[in-house]
């Protein structure tokens, strides 16, 4: 685990001293990048997007006004690098922002970026009937005005420290003229959202669920083309995704299963790239019974079972065998590549003696089988986790027994994925196993651990509520002082800890695999594809699929 | 001479025991049956008998994936789990469930089959058309659209399902027969005699419908244990840490290259026991033939004649 | 023969439509639809909305005759995860499983014969042993065991074949039409393989059992004793009379034949109506899943039919 921690300095070493632009070797643009996907890609219209491979695409579709930079701060606008914006004045009152859009942006059909547009893309975030996901996050932004056709102004309710970031990181910029006519509650059936139409350096070619997406370099961008010509994603399991990487098939793989992580070592067409990824997951642990909201836990709204479940854990042994030695052990409620992350906070110790007596004081006594049972009601309860993922699955299991020793009996509930998220969206699950991606900024926190999260707008899917909590984290995310900020952020992790809402699993650490012919640009923390477009596959090394050239790939029937 | 009850009773208790002997008769036959019982057994007492549980991790970090030794004969799972013990239970569930789903849609088929080939007519016609429409709805799709839209099923759903899917062979041999027995004298002469229907599909027919009834059943068995363990590599079945054989086998299927043992042992088991109850089937199809229970009738259809004696594959 | 022949087709619509409507049932009543499942975070009342426009909040019965209608105009519902109408997504799929499913079949039966003559003529002697217990052992393996160890095989050992995918992902638009066609072939031969070895195991028992009931032994002898060459009277008596119970046992095989393609096209990640199936079914696209089943059933139907027109063609003894 050392290991991994000097891995992850690294990068971000690399990433913060490297310039992503012009110090790379020219060779003439071409090339094919093959990424084997794992499940398809649900949705890719911006306001829709919730899965990481939908947002890949978006992002490589589509701009944002400003980018932010490797070192994810997330205060003030300075570490920002202009996008569609080329600069951006603030009002004296700091409460909006003029942002002067590049004049030689245009739409993949030739039509010119234009205000008009942003004002479009921030009533399509935060329309009810269209429920994006990213509007809570928007809530500072009281609106957007055109004052001219390249300058839109965004106006804001308060002046506070992420205010900038709040407008660059999470409003993409959508064509109004492309989507405007459809009416906002037709949007999530209309085959228009299938044909996306964007700014950035790739364009949308194909999109064939189940089989493949194909994004083609948009050469007229106003940025500069990509040093690659095409990217198909292919949705694959595991296993074909792993021969397909060690074959020279596919180029990238995100989550290379870890068990085979050594045959990457002496592979000729792959190699082992560990991408650190801003997440963590955890077995969060339902205070109020699933079918009745307000009703407390029989077992789970005592803070002292939940902390001996906590203690019964040993969660070094489980990293290690689900992992192996790739693999980072979860400290709170945050990633640890995140900057407030703290890594000297107390979680609960895996000591099975105390949790036994902690259990025994909270009335959960031992039966003649094993199992604890306290008036009549056996320790007993369904543990929820979705089959999509092997690691959670994983998880579960090895949980299971962790509990079978304490004396809970847990029954492992799989489902799809389809029907986890609207079960834990609605509380309707005892204990189950999720994970938390965040984005760069503490504020983020706020969406999963704060009273304001909780309802359908956030994603404090276990209606987790303290006072002092919500109080320390709103400082955190007002205050302009970054020691102050992590200062109170740590606090408010303590504290959160301390409550334990949740057992703290692992962090995000994916075992990437790459072909051995790329030269990849610095890894982003949060996204791995946030460079995609300075991927380059020098002359030499190309193989038949690169030398395709920039054919438009009319789909075949 | 020959049709009537009481002869029809004599003879069928002494080819009772002809048949038995001729089936003992075939060696492949002993192996099944000899294989079968020693599943039986090993699933009974295997379980109690054998140290360490089948649910128990030993030890996460060192030993996950242990080649089989003399502690552990099988080798552990990636969960350290002691896999002689795994399959072992494993026995139970899935001889469990193939018992079971066979043993419903057997009495599901015979009692359809008897229904409509004693009645013929139109009840006959509509059912059959029924029948040909249950038997058009591809299986398996049929069940994984139900097991995933549906969600949460449960083991017992899951048999019932499987047996609710799988009668429809059956149904038609055991109306093939009834329809030739309908017009045999002492089925008319109980007719005759005003017997109420149920007695004379229950005590007359049924014995006699006996030898496609015990065949289906049995290559019914291994056919469900397939099936079943064809479910559970879409993940439908048992929730962990119990597992039929199938959920085994595909727990450690990703390891095969490595840790070998961990899908070999339960998929062995599978095959081993698919074959001896299929071995069986066939050999007990072989000594059941019809013609001998029935002596003095005219040889069926040739269409029918191959499909009462040789069942096709049931796998739909 | 007209006659019966109009009967058969009439009972065939009547048995289609039982199937139509034991699927739509048995789908619709499932607990939520399309629009609970997505969107969590759009209001209550939208979702309500859309439901009324797609028509699941009527009652059952009335959904149902919609549905009926939308089926005789040529429609088949709205696949809300593909944003395209289900019509469509059939046109693309279905003639994909046909022409797996048909390959697979083909083969299956001509090697089915080819193997039980051989066996039947052959009785008891080496080969029949052998291929015998082969075949049994085959026949014993749960459905997609052999699309799984083949595809392991291939994935991890033998790269030769390609273990996904319809075409190329990358290279498929611009190779030359023959080098596409090829590309098209390799991607098939493993799901074509996986497919025909599920079936060819049951075939050739039945085709073995059959022959030895009908191709009587002493025929056999005689021509032996006679020295007739054998190969040629026997096969070409032997082929006859395998014909006629293959025809009959098409009928019976097709649904067997249908949902193993669903986890061969599940192993391989073939898109045709398994997989499509299979990816609509996570992700509660009601509609596309109702049009597979319904689909998959008429085909069926139809290939009884035609099974049941080609027997009587050729069995004098099955015309009344």
């Amino acid at each position: 685990m050392r290991n991994s921690a000097l891995l992850i300095a690294a990068v971000v070493l690399l990433a913060a001293c490297t310039d992503t632009k012009g110090s790379r070797a020219t060779s003439a643009p071409g090339g094919t990048l093959v990424v084997a996907i794992g499940g398809d890609v649900a949705e890719a219209f911006p306001p829709f997007v919730g899965d990481e491979n939908g947002r890949m695409v978006q992002d490589l579709v589509f701009d944002r006004l400003a980018e932010i930079d490797s070192s994810l701060a997330t205060l003030g606008d300075k570490t920002f690098a202009p996008r569609l914006a080329r600069r951006w004045t603030w009002a004296p009152d700091s409460l909006s922002i003029a942002f002067d859009i590049d004049p030689r942006a245009r739409w993949h059909d030739g039509k010119p970026v234009t205000a008009s547009d942003v004002r479009y893309s921030f009533r399509v975030f935060t329309d009810s009937s269209v429920g994006s996901p990213v509007a809570s996050l928007l809530t500072n932004i009281d609106s957007v005005s055109v004052r001219d056709s390249s300058t839109a102004v965004v106006w804001f309710k308060r002046h506070i420290a992420e205010q900038f970031y709040d407008v660059a990181y999470q409003l993409v910029i959508l064509p109004e003229h492309v989507y405007g006519s459809i009416p906002m509650d037709q949007l999530h059936t209309s085959e228009a959202t299938h044909r996306l139409v964007g700014s950035g350096q790739f364009r949308f070619s194909e999109w064939k669920p189940g089989e493949r997406v194909v994004l083609l370099a948009d050469t007229a961008n106003y940025r500069g083309r990509p040093k690659v010509d095409r990217l198909v994603m292919t949705p694959v399991d595991v296993t074909t995704g792993e021969s397909q990487l060690l074959t020279g098939q596919a180029d990238f793989m995100e989550a290379f299963p870890t068990d085979h992580v050594d045959k990457l070592a002496s592979n000729p067409n792959a190699r082992l790239l560990a991408v650190p990824k801003l997440g963590y997951t955890f077995m969060g642990m339902n205070p109020y019974e699933p079918n009745r909201k307000n009703v407390a836990h029989p077992i789970f709204s005592d803070r002292r079972v939940r902390r001996a479940l906590s203690m019964a854990v040993d969660r070094e042994g489980l990293l290690r065998n689900v992992f192996g030695t790739n693999g980072r052990l979860g400290h709170g409620p945050f990633p640890m590549g995140l900057g407030v992350a703290d890594s000297t906070l107390r979680v609960p110790p895996y000591d099975t003696t105390a949790a036994a007596a902690l259990l025994d004081s909270a009335g959960w006594r031992r039966g003649t089988n094993g199992m604890r049972s306290k008036a009549g009601r056996p320790l007993r309860f369904p543990l929820l986790v979705f089959n999509t993922s092997v690691r959670n699955q994983r998880y579960a299991e090895l949980l299971q027994e962790q509990f079978r020793r304490a004396g809970a009996q847990v029954d492992i509930d799989r489902v799809a994925p389809s029907v986890f998220f609207p079960r834990v969206y609605d509380g309707k699950f005892d204990a189950m196993i999720s994970s938390f991606g965040t984005d760069p900024s503490p504020g983020g926190a706020r969406q999963n651990w704060a009273t304001s999260g909780i309802g359908p707008q956030g994603q404090n899917f276990l209606r987790y509520s303290n006072p002092r909590v919500d109080a320390l984290l709103d400082s955190a995310t007002y205050s302009f002082d970054p020691t102050k900020r992590k200062a109170y952020a740590s606090s408010a992790f303590q504290q959160i800890i301390d409550d334990v809402p949740a057992i703290w699993l692992f962090d995000f650490n994916f075992t990437a695999a790459v072909n051995r012919r790329i030269d990849l640009a610095p890894i982003r923390l949060d996204e791995w594809w946030a460079n995609l477009a300075d991927w380059s596959i020098p002359t030499d090394k190309r193989i038949e699929r690169d030398r395709i050239g920039l054919a438009s790939a009319a789909p075949k029937p | 001479m020959c049709c009537t009850l009481q002869s029809i009773r004599e003879s069928v208790s002494n080819a009772s025991r002809a048949l038995w002997r001729r089936l003992l008769a075939q060696r492949a036959a002993r192996w099944a049956l000899a294989i079968i019982v020693l599943l039986v057994v090993a699933a009974l007492v295997g379980p109690p008998l054998r140290a360490t549980s089948c649910v128990e991790q030993l030890d996460i970090v060192r030993l996950m994936n242990a080649p089989p030794s003399w502690a552990h004969p099988f080798g552990t799972d990636r969960f350290s789990r002691d896999l002689l013990a795994r399959v072992l239970c494993g026995a139970r569930i899935s001889l469990a469930v193939g018992a079971l789903a066979a043993l419903l849609a057997t009495t599901l088929g015979t009692a359809y089959g008897l229904v409509a080939g004693y009645f013929g007519g139109r009840v006959d016609a509509a059912m059959m058309r029924l029948l040909d429409a249950f038997m058009s709805i591809p299986r398996v799709l049929l069940l994984v659209a139900v097991l995933t839209v549906w969600a949460h099923v449960p083991l017992s759903g899951v048999i019932v399902l499987i047996g609710a899917t799988g009668w429809f062979s059956v149904s038609r041999l055991v109306r093939a027969e009834v329809m030739t027995l309908r017009e045999s004298e002492f089925i008319v002469a109980a007719r005759a005699l005003g017997a109420p229907v149920p007695r004379i599909l229950w005590r007359h027919l049924l014995p006699n419908v006996a030898a496609p009834v015990v065949v289906s059943a049995t290559l019914g068995v291994g056919n469900v244990i397939a099936l079943e363990a064809g479910l559970a590599y879409l993940g439908i079945g048992a929730p962990p840490p119990t597992a039929s054989w199938g959920a085994i086998f595909f727990a450690g299927i990703d390891l095969f290259a490595g840790a070998w043992w961990a899908a070999l042992f339960p998929g062995l088991a599978i095959v081993i026991t698919v074959l001896a109850f299929n071995v069986l089937g066939d050999a007990l199809r072989d000594v059941l033939d019809p013609r001998q229970l029935h002596l003095a009738r005219p040889l069926p259809d040739p269409t029918l004649a191959i499909l009462s004696t040789r069942q096709p594959p049931e796998n739909g | 023969m007209r006659r019966r022949l109009a009967a058969r087709l009439w009972q065939s619509l009547v048995v289609v439509l039982i199937v139509t409507t034991i699927s739509f049932v048995l789908i619709r009543v499932a607990p939520g639809d399309p629009f609970s499942y997505e969107f969590t975070t759009v209001s209550p009342a939208i979702q309500a909305q859309w439901r009324h426009q797609f028509g699941y909040d009527r009652p059952i019965p009335e959904q149902f005759v919609r549905y009926l209608a939308s089926i005789a105009r040529g429609e088949f519902g709205y696949s809300v995860m593909r944003r395209e109408p289900v019509a469509a997504v059939l046109a693309e799929v279905v003639p994909r499983t046909l022409l797996l499913t048909g390959l697979s079949l083909a083969l299956s039966l001509v090697l089915g014969i080819i193997i039980g003559v051989l066996q039947a003529t052959h009785r008891d002697g080496w080969f029949d042993r052998v291929s015998s217990g082969f075949l049994l052992t085959l026949y014993s393996l749960p459905d997609f065991w052999g699309a799984m160890m083949i595809a392991f095989v291939f994935a991890y050992w033998w790269q030769l074949l390609p273990t996904a995918g319809l075409v190329d992902p990358a290279l498929h638009e611009f190779m030359a039409p023959w080098p596409a066609a090829v590309d098209r072939l390799r991607h098939l031969v493993l799901p074509v393989a996986s497919l025909t070895l599920l079936s060819m195991a049951g075939i050739t028992r039945f085709q073995r059992a059959a022959l030895l009931e009908i191709l009587p032994a002493d025929y056999i002898r005689t021509a032996r004793a006679k020295g007739v060459a054998e190969s040629a009277v026997v096969w070409r008596h032997a082929l006859r009379t395998a014909l006629a119970p293959m025809i009959v046992l098409l009928g019976v095989m097709l649904p067997a034949l249908l949902g193993g393609a669903l986890f061969v096209e599940r192993v391989f990640q073939w898109p045709g109506m398994g997989y499509t199936a299979a990816l609509a079914i996570d992700a509660h696209d009601y509609d596309v899943v109702t049009a597979v089943v319904v689909v998959g059933s008429v085909m069926v139907v139809v290939g009884n039919l035609v099974a049941d027109v080609l027997h009587a063609a050729i069995d004098p003894r099955v015309r009344e």
